[in-house]
C-alpha cells in the first residue's frame, strides 16, 4: 500500500481560507481545480513563497468587500486566479501579451487542447 | 490519470466556446506546460489529493500499525518522521513529527497556542475548534475541564501533558487500543481511530461505537 501524498497543500486561514463543504474542500467547476492545482504545483516547484501568493489573494478578496461565509463561494477562485496572474506577471514568469494571445486562441476555437 | 484527456477528446467535434474564465485558465495552463513549469499529471495529483485524500485516515493507519506491531510502535516513538515514511507517508515538509503514547497513567493532548500548526499530512484539515482562541488558551490553563467538555473524563490518577505544536514540531497522539479488539485486522482497527483521539481530546472508538457510527 503506497500513499503518494506529495507535500501537503499549504494552509489558508481567515479571509483566504478555502471554500469547504462539511469541512472538505470543494471545487464547483473544473477550471477552479486547475487554477488551484497550478498555484500549488508552482509553489512546490519553488517558484514563489506561499506568502507571496497568499498576500495577493487576500488583497483581491479585500478589495471587493466582505467575503461571503458560505461553503460554495462563487468568487473565491476568481480572486484566486487574479492573484495568480498578478504573481506570475510580477515575477516575470508570463507576460500579458502572450497571455492575451493564448486566451484569444482558446476563445476563438483556434486552439482547443490545453496540452 | 487520463480522465481529463478523454473528456476533452470526446468534445473535439462538438466544440463550444469556453467562458472567459475558462479561456484564462486554459491559456495559463497551456503556457505553463509549454515552458516546462507545470506538469499536467502533477496538477491532477494535487487536486485529487486535496479533494480525496484529505482526512484523518492516514493518521489512523499509523496508529493501527502501532497497535499491532510493537516494533513499529517503538520506532514511531523514537523517530516518528522516519517511522511513518515506512508506510509511505513522506508528506511532511520541514516539520518534525513526534508521536505520543496515551496510557492509563498519562494522557497527552495537543494544541497550537500561537496559531494552528497541525500534522496536515496525517490528519487532514484542522477542525474549527482547534484554531479557536478559547481552545488554544484553555487547553493550557485548564486541560482537564476542556477534556471533560469533549466528553472525556479522566481519573485523578491520570496525568495530563499538553504539547504545544510549532512550525518545527507536530504531534500525533497514539490513543489507547480499545478493549475487545484482539481479533480485529489492522484495517478494522484503523476504523476505530478518530481524528479527536489523535489530537488527544478523545478516545478511540470501541467496536460497538464504531458499528453505531
Amino acid at each position: 500500500m503506497t500513499h503518494s501524498l506529495g507535500r501537503p497543500v499549504p494552509e489558508m486561514e481567515g479571509l483566504a481560507s478555502y471554500p469547504r463543504k462539511n469541512g472538505e474542500p470543494v471545487f464547483e467547476e473544473l477550471w477552479q481545480s486547475r487554477a488551484f492545482g497550478m498555484v500549488v504545483a508552482l509553489h512546490q516547484e519553488g517558484l514563489f513563497r506561499w506568502d507571496e501568493f497568499k498576500e495577493r489573494l487576500i488583497a483581491e478578496i479585500s478589495s471587493t468587500g466582505k467575503r461571503e461565509e458560505r461553503a460554495t463561494d462563487p468568487v473565491y477562485y476568481e480572486h484566486w486566479l487574479t492573484a495568480f496572474w498578478k504573481l506570475l506577471s510580477d515575477k516575470g514568469i508570463l507576460c500579458e501579451a502572450e497571455m492575451e494571445a493564448r486566451k484569444a486562441e482558446f476563445e476563438s476555437g483556434l486552439r482547443r487542447e490545453v496540452y | 490519470m487520463g480522465a481529463h484527456h478523454e473528456h476533452r477528446d470526446e468534445h473535439e467535434h462538438s466544440w463550444a466556446p469556453p467562458s472567459e474564465v475558462e479561456a484564462r485558465v486554459n491559456a495559463l495552463e497551456s503556457l505553463l506546460v509549454e515552458k516546462g513549469l507545470v506538469e499536467h499529471d502533477a496538477v491532477d495529483a494535487l487536486i485529487s489529493a486535496f479533494e480525496n485524500d484529505v482526512g484523518p485516515m492516514n493518521g489512523a493507519r499509523v496508529v493501527a500499525r502501532a497497535w499491532v506491531d510493537p516494533d513499529f510502535k517503538r520506532r514511531l516513538l523514537e523517530d516518528a518522521t522516519s517511522a511513518i515514511s515506512e508506510l509511505g507517508y513522506t508528506g511532511l515538509r520541514a516539520e518534525h513529527l513526534v508521536a505520543l503514547e496515551n496510557t492509563s497513567e498519562t494522557h497527552h493532548m495537543v494544541v497550537c497556542t500561537l496559531c494552528s500548526c497541525y500534522p496536515w499530512a496525517l490528519l487532514g484539515l484542522p477542525p474549527v475548534w482547534y484554531k479557536s482562541p478559547p481552545y488554544r488558551s484553555r487547553a493550557v490553563s485548564e486541560p482537564r475541564t476542556v477534556l471533560r467538555e469533549f466528553g472525556l473524563e479522566l481519573g485523578k490518577e491520570c496525568r495530563i501533558e499538553v504539547w504545544d505544536s510549532s512550525a518545527d514540531i507536530r504531534y500525533l497522539v497514539i490513543p489507547e487500543r480499545p478493549e475487545g479488539t484482539e481479533g480485529m485486522s489492522e484495517e478494522e482497527l484503523a476504523g476505530l481511530v478518530t481524528r479527536d483521539s489523535m489530537i488527544g481530546v478523545g478516545r478511540a472508538l470501541s467496536p460497538s461505537e464504531a458499528r453505531a457510527d
